[in-house]
């Protein structure tokens, strides 16, 4: 009895739980089919698969924009599907997310974007000012806190995007192909920024198709195939 | 700098370059229209104040057309239309018109003073009647009319009574307009606010996805027409004030003292800005609860 009861309890070293989760967005043939998956507090993974495979609709699940169709989808603790919209977007305020197409506000400068979390948590105007100025200056575009998105290449878009992400203190970063645009020699000092809040403890997963990217870090797998995700181990410390 | 503390460029939106416009025409029209019910009031109170309580006796002159009038009114009959007033129930007073205030009286229909004096002109008695306290006019008509029979007594009842109805009629037109006025803008506020949040609904999306709850986008919008209420406000006062001070020139040119003086006080003008102040806590309030209802209905 004991047992039954402590399975279905959420764990909370595990940050974000999937159970039996079923996605289908109408089709016949679901995209996630009782899927299963558990990121533990403090992992680091890369999130595999072929273009179209479901990564970009998994991190919107895992960031909380989508809900499953069936099953249980637990982050911190809570059970998405009993949160109010205002309780989702206190939960977000854990989450940092770098999306592949940055998603910055035009009409913001660069340090307007990164701030704009901090903003939205009612952070105070000086605060949050300095705090993203450091976080400018962590990305290398502190000469570049005027300028607006549309005057900014795209490898700079994505560091004040990296930026905005990380300026809450994470607990958990999401990174939606944040290599695509890049060539390797930045994309590897991308993951090595990654690695530096992993090791801050932030849980990271970054969802990439660059098999060798991957396989240049010690990290976990998580390979979406046939409506399921499974998970690769390299270490048995992550 | 303006929009500093504004996520959303709710600023470039069409709907926001013509609002402030808009509003200025619709509070000039809706303080005009309210300041016209409001002068019309206060004329109307001081006028019934000034008549209430109050019987004037005519005495007309006598004339060829009635020959039952042939006897003149006499200086017995004078004393005897006094001793009546003063023995009759709840009069305070009576005193008898002077021929200066007779023909003050006349001047705005017949004109010149001058021409007025050459008329045969009737005797007017004012008497006060004593406040509280009923006063029965067709008794005093019918014991004055024995003494002689053409004195006719004038309560006022009678056109006070149809001024009064158009005055309320005036009054409640001006209170529809204000309040269509009203609902005008706020049917704008509402409209533009969903346009709006449409337009902007990548910009939305990524405040979400950062952690914003709805009140802090729906507050953006409060903000933003707060500031566009206040410039139409700006602009519609002034225009009121330029259209008052041009009025009230005319008034006095041409001697309308009651206008004038109702116009020059205080406690209108003070009432006269709460129409703008009232549009523009309604513009906020209606742009806010629209956003907050439209992000909750559509799970922006």
């Amino acid at each position: 009895m004991m047992n039954k009861k402590a399975a279905l309890a959420p764990n909370l070293n595990n940050l974000i739980e999937m159970e039996k989760l079923t996605l289908s967005f109408g089709q016949s043939h679901p995209l996630f089919d009782e899927m299963n998956l558990t990121i533990k507090e403090g992992s680091f993974q890369f999130l595999m698969g072929p273009s179209g495979a479901g990564k970009s609709t998994l991190l919107k699940m895992l960031y909380l924009d989508q809900l499953p169709d069936k099953g249980t989808l637990r982050a911190f603790g809570l059970n998405i599907r009993d949160l109010s919209m205002d309780q989702r977007a206190l939960l977000r305020r854990k989450i940092g997310v770098v999306f592949q197409d940055f998603r910055l506000i035009d009409n913001l400068t660069a340090l307007e974007n990164v701030s704009l979390p901090l903003k939205v948590q009612g952070v105070h105007n000086k605060q949050r000012q300095e705090e993203a100025m450091e976080l400018l200056e962590w990305v290398g575009l502190k000469d570049k806190f005027n300028a607006y998105p549309p005057e900014m290449s795209g490898g700079q878009q994505q560091r004040v995007a990296i930026a905005r992400a990380v300026i809450v203190r994470p607990k958990l970063l999401l990174a939606d192909e944040p290599t695509g645009n890049v060539d390797d020699d930045v994309a590897m000092r991308l993951i090595y920024l990654f690695e530096q809040l992993h090791k801050s403890g932030a849980t990271i997963v970054v969802a990439t198709h660059n098999h060798a990217l991957s396989a240049a870090f010690p990290y976990d797998e998580m390979m979406i195939q046939d409506g399921k995700v499974k998970v690769l181990k390299k270490s048995e410390e992550n | 700098m303006a929009h500093a503390s504004l996520d959303l460029p709710l600023w470039q939106d069409p709907a926001s370059r013509s609002a402030p416009w808009l509003i200025s025409l619709l509070i000039y029209v809706a303080t005009i229209v309210f300041l016209i019910a409001l002068t019309i009031h206060s004329l109307i109170d001081r006028w019934d104040r000034d008549t209430s309580h109050k019987l004037t006796i005519e005495i007309p002159p006598m004339t060829q057309s009635f020959d039952h009038l042939a006897a003149p009114f006499t200086e017995d009959m004078a004393a005897k239309v006094s001793q009546k007033l003063r023995d009759f129930p709840g009069i305070k007073s009576f005193r008898t018109a002077n021929q200066a205030e007779i023909i003050k009286t006349l001047e705005p229909w017949f004109g010149d003073a001058e021409q007025i004096k050459d008329l045969p002109l009737s005797k007017l008695i004012y008497v006060q009647l004593e406040p509280g306290r009923s006063f029965d006019v067709i008794q005093l008509q019918k014991q004055l009319n024995h003494i002689y029979p053409a004195i006719n007594v004038e309560d006022h009842f009678n056109w006070k009574t149809g001024i009064f109805n158009m005055a309320y009629a005036v009054q409640i037109i001006s209170f529809l307009i204000v309040v269509l006025i009203f609902v005008a803008v706020i049917a704008m506020i509402s409209y533009m606010t969903r346009t709006s949040l449409i337009i902007h609904r990548h910009i939305i999306d990524i405040l979400h996805l950062i952690g914003a709850k709805n009140q802090y986008i729906a507050w953006q919008y409060q903000s933003h027409s707060f500031k566009l209420a206040l410039r139409g406000t700006f602009l519609g006062v002034i225009l009121v004030a330029i259209t008052l001070l041009v009025f009230d020139n005319i008034m006095n040119q041409f001697d309308f003292p009651l206008i004038t003086k109702a116009l020059s006080s205080w406690d209108i003008w003070a009432i006269t800005l709460i129409i703008p102040a009232l549009v523009v806590v309604l513009m906020a309030y209606s742009a806010k609860v629209t956003a907050l209802k439209m992000l909750r209905r559509y799970n922006f």
